[in-house]
């Protein structure tokens, strides 16, 4: 640690006299007034029981109205939002919208609440011109350290990341940087000399050093927009997987083959019923080419399709077996990225809703039902030998169809009777019987 | 004179001959022939080439049970060797049988034996050594019940940490558990040292054995150590399979029976729930496909009520072992159900078919210079990796991991569906298309696998042994 402390008492005035320090001035002077400290309460589930904790992140401000743009996983499933602004102002904060694809969320602030009609904001610069070793500026509040600033340099703009659990960014190519981020600078700017702010900070690698990774401004730019005007980003869906071609030009020995190979096809999703198979050939969508030589090039693709508008018609020109085909399937929406929860307070246990991708990662066999998202020990559901992750299929004798359902048929249930829950974890089904509640006067 | 002298002169010979007021070293004395030290090879595959493999050494102790050379042990010999497909199965470890096994009793020349399998439902695994024979051997007692308070020995070989002394530790019977196999706690635990341990009685009686890895959980009901009491299955469990020995190597000849089906206790509240007039029966959750039950038209939310003539019963997670053991354990093919169906009567006679293989008995096929071998898809694969029922293709058993096939991202445990288009439907598809492969020496391999619940293609660059 000492070591580590002298060496940025050394490195840091050495280092002003060779840069512009006016320059470096005048950027966090555009954008500090503009940075918000984030306190969320997050409500979840845990153990069957809804639990509430504080977390902290940092948010820079866009607009003068007092729209905030964060990091979706510092602002999702929070109730309310406490921030404190630049000049150390207090005040409460709307969820907008969220968007866990790309990580990105918009908060309102109550300017009215500390009488406030305006407040400074920051501009989003043009991500696209980033260069390599560009002097960058990391704000936010590390570790809970609110109006804190580090600096270092763009290391890399086109960082691909792969998914890992809930950790998710198919349409995000990343911007690397050295300046230094740790928790709760999540959602803070990485600002450029110009005082613009060029990405949002996410993420920064465990036990990784100078290693953060920002998402571009001009992914940003779209989210915004759709969240303020929809409080939702809607996405299209054909349920492909895609993959580079790199390995497969070489593989069939052709030099400059141009187009995109399907890697996975989702069974009942637009394109499998458009008849696309896994090792197709995509040269063309929309009569537009595309091509991904190498993987850093799937997140534009899947981009595009995704910011088409729900229930387009996509055109492809499939390449399969030495033959061009030309397949038209009519894009449907993503599903949402998590699915709602509900609380069974009678019976003490929580279930959420069947999303596409439980039933991908759980190899359901089809979308039906809700999940136990938790139970609490020794509760009713608990006693009937229901566990967490058991999908809930049928009550008493009737086929579940969605949380809707579920919920309708919670809450008509009459708490005076036994009922019969059929659920079903990995391989096996399994037969739960809630007992009778005492009746309530 | 005669008449008093007679009885006293017994009495005494009785006393010489158990050792008089030292039971334990006499017993020793008798029992010790019998007791052999075995040692044998565990064999791992190696993630550094696909030729190498690890060779563990391994120790441990059994008893001779017949005069044929035929030697009882714990299952836990080969630990990551298991030939059950109710417990978990681990994609890495062990992928052969245990090898290369040595006898000897202590201070004399080793022999080689030959392992013959094990039975992991009731805690043991099977050595013949026919170069020991002719040789003592111990015979179970079949007494029965051993009552409750009971002194009994249990007489060890303590093995190499104790240069190979012989061990006995007094203790009581302290409880009999009759379902589903007879089995007898003893107060106390004991010393890991002492399993396999020989169970007498003061007289000399042999009850059982103390296995290490104790009765499996199907057996038990619960894990073994977890009570603080050492138990030991009764004799008599023992004496049809000493009998009819497992035959090496008998892949397709399993001899546990299985019926495919998930099930669960009909408890009061369910049979009221249900309107059932009694509680009695198993109700049946889950129906396997391509199962004994299935072809027999089972259904989930059957209630079992009878098997052949004997009623089946079961209340509580327990009680459903002594079902599973009786199906397990069935001596014929066919067997009558009775069954209770949303209150109708039914009756289904079920032809049980062998257990599902595991991957132990599955054939293997794979090429060195791709970097992988693969494996027929077993049920114990796919429920461990939660690939769906009807999963098709081979899995990757073993794999060079800075090998061709591993630097272009295939992974252990991951399903190969296609090779150069062609879709893998089975194991022996497989080693013909590695032949023509091995034959054409391609410069490069297109490979179609799923990783959990991803498909994508792998590119290998085979690395052909130059001719």
């Amino acid at each position: 640690m000492k070591k580590l402390f002298y060496f940025f008492c050394l490195a840091v005035p050495l280092f002003a006299q060779n840069i512009d320090q006016p320059l470096l001035r005048n950027a966090r002077d555009r954008v500090f007034p503009a940075l918000v400290h984030i306190q969320p309460v997050k409500e979840f589930y845990f153990s069957g029981e809804k639990t509430k904790v504080q977390v902290t992140g940092s948010g820079i401000i866009i607009r003068p109205d007092g729209y905030v743009l964060t990091n979706s996983h510092v602002a999702e499933k929070a109730r309310q939002v406490k921030c404190t602004l630049s000049d150390k102002t207090e005040l409460s904060a709307e969820v907008i919208g969220t968007d866990p694809w790309t990580d990105l969320a918009v908060l309102k602030l109550n300017l009215g609440e500390a009488g406030l009609q305006n407040v400074p904001f920051a501009i989003l610069g043009d991500s696209d011109k980033l260069q390599l070793g560009e002097i960058v500026l990391a704000m936010g509040s590390p570790l809970g350290l609110s109006r804190s600033l580090s600096m270092g340099v763009i290391s890399s703009v086109d960082r691909y990341i792969e998914d890992e659990g809930e950790m998710v960014s198919p349409y995000n190519l990343w911007i690397q940087t050295d300046a230094a981020i740790n928790p709760g600078n999540s959602g803070g700017p990485l600002v450029n000399l110009s005082g613009q702010v060029i990405g949002i900070n996410a993420r920064a690698l465990i036990f990784g050093e100078n290693l953060g990774f920002a998402i571009p401004a001009n992914t940003a730019r779209f989210v915004i927009d759709q969240l303020i005007r929809n409080g939702e980003v809607e996405r299209s869906w054909l349920g492909v997987e895609w993959q580079e071609v790199n390995e497969l030009a070489r593989y069939s020995g052709a030099g400059n083959l141009s187009g995109v190979l399907v890697a996975q096809v989702e069974p009942g999703s637009p394109a499998d019923t458009a008849g696309l198979k896994p090792g197709d050939l995509i040269t063309a969508i929309n009569q537009k080419p595309v091509q991904a030589w190498y993987r850093e090039e799937l997140p534009r693709i899947r981009l595009n399709i995704a910011n088409l508008p729900v229930g387009s018609p996509v055109h492809m020109l499939v390449r399969r077996e030495a033959q061009d085909h030309s397949l038209q399937m009519i894009s449907a929406k993503i599903d949402k990225f998590y699915g709602d929860e509900f609380e069974c307070l009678e019976w003490e246990m929580a279930v959420e809703e069947i999303t596409d991708r439980i039933v991908r990662n759980f190899n359901l066999p089809a979308p039906a039902g809700v999940i136990v998202s938790g139970v609490r020990r020794g509760g009713k559901a608990h006693e009937a030998g229901l566990e967490r992750g058991a999908v809930i299929l049928k009550m008493d004798g009737l086929d579940i169809r969605d949380m809707a359902h579920f919920k309708e048929l919670y809450q008509a249930a009459e708490r005076g009777k036994a009922h019969l829950l059929q659920s079903l974890t990995g391989p096996s089904y399994r037969y739960s019987l809630i007992p009778a509640g005492e009746q309530n006067d | 004179m005669i008449k008093f002298f007679f009885p006293l002169l017994l009495l005494s010979l009785g006393f010489n001959l158990l050792g008089a007021g030292e039971p334990a070293t006499d017993l020793l004395k008798k029992y010790q022939p019998a007791m052999v030290i075995i040692e044998y090879y565990e064999v791992m595959p190696s993630t550094n080439s696909l030729q190498g493999t690890l060779r563990i050494k391994k120790e441990t102790t059994g008893f001779l049970v017949d005069a044929s050379g035929l030697i009882m042990t714990s299952s836990a010999l080969g630990s990551g060797f298991s030939e059950s497909l109710f417990g978990e199965s681990e994609l890495a470890g062990q992928l052969s049988l245990p090898q290369d096994f040595k006898v000897r009793r202590p201070g004399q020349k080793p022999v080689s034996g030959e392992f013959l399998g094990k039975d992991e439902d009731i805690g043991v695994a099977f050595i013949r050594a026919e170069a020991l024979k002719p040789s003592p051997f111990i015979t179970f007692t079949v007494r029965k019940p051993v009552e409750i308070g009971t002194e009994v020995y249990i007489l060890a070989n303590l093995g190499e940490r104790f240069d190979y002394a012989f061990s006995a530790v007094r203790r009581e019977v302290a409880a009999l558990i009759s379902n589903p196999k007879t089995r007898y706690l003893l107060d106390g635990n004991l010393p890991p040292d002492l399993a396999p341990g020989l169970v007498v009685t003061r007289q000399g009686q042999v009850l059982g054995i103390i296995m290490e890895h104790g009765i499996s959980p199907a057996v038990a009901g619960m894990p073994l150590r977890a009570t603080g009491f050492s138990q030991f299955l009764a004799g008599s469990e023992y004496l049809k399979l000493i009998a009819e020995p497992p035959q090496p190597a008998a892949a397709d000849s399993l001899r546990k029976r299985w019926l495919g089906i998930y099930m669960q206790p009909l408890t009061r509240e369910l049979a009221d729930y249900f309107n059932l007039p009694q509680v009695q029966g198993i109700l049946v959750n889950t129906v396997i496909d391509g199962s004994p039950a299935q072809a027999a038209g089972l259904q989930p939310g059957d209630i079992i009520t009878r098997i052949g003539n004997s009623e089946v019963k079961a209340e509580k997670d327990h009680d459903l072992e002594i079902f599973k053991t009786i199906i397990r354990e069935f001596s014929g093919d066919s067997v009558l159900l009775a069954l209770n169906r949303q209150g109708q009567v039914l009756s289904r006679p079920v032809k049980l078919k062998p257990a599902p293989k595991s991957k132990f008995q599955a054939k293997e096929t794979g090429s060195v210079a791709l970097g992988f071998f693969a494996r027929e898809l077993t049920r114990d694969i796919i429920l461990a990796r939660n690939y769906p029922a009807d999963a098709e293709g081979v899995w990757i058993s073993r794999l060079e991991q800075a090998g061709p096939s591993g630097l272009a991202g295939l992974q252990t445990g991951d399903l190969l569906l296609a090779v150069d288009n062609v879709s893998i439907t089975g194991i022996d598809q497989l080693s013909e298309i590695v032949q023509k492969l091995e034959a054409a020496r391609p410069q490069m391999v297109k490979l179609f696998v799923r990783h959990e619940n991803t498909t994508r293609f792998i590119f290998v660059k085979p690395t052909w042994e130059q001719e």
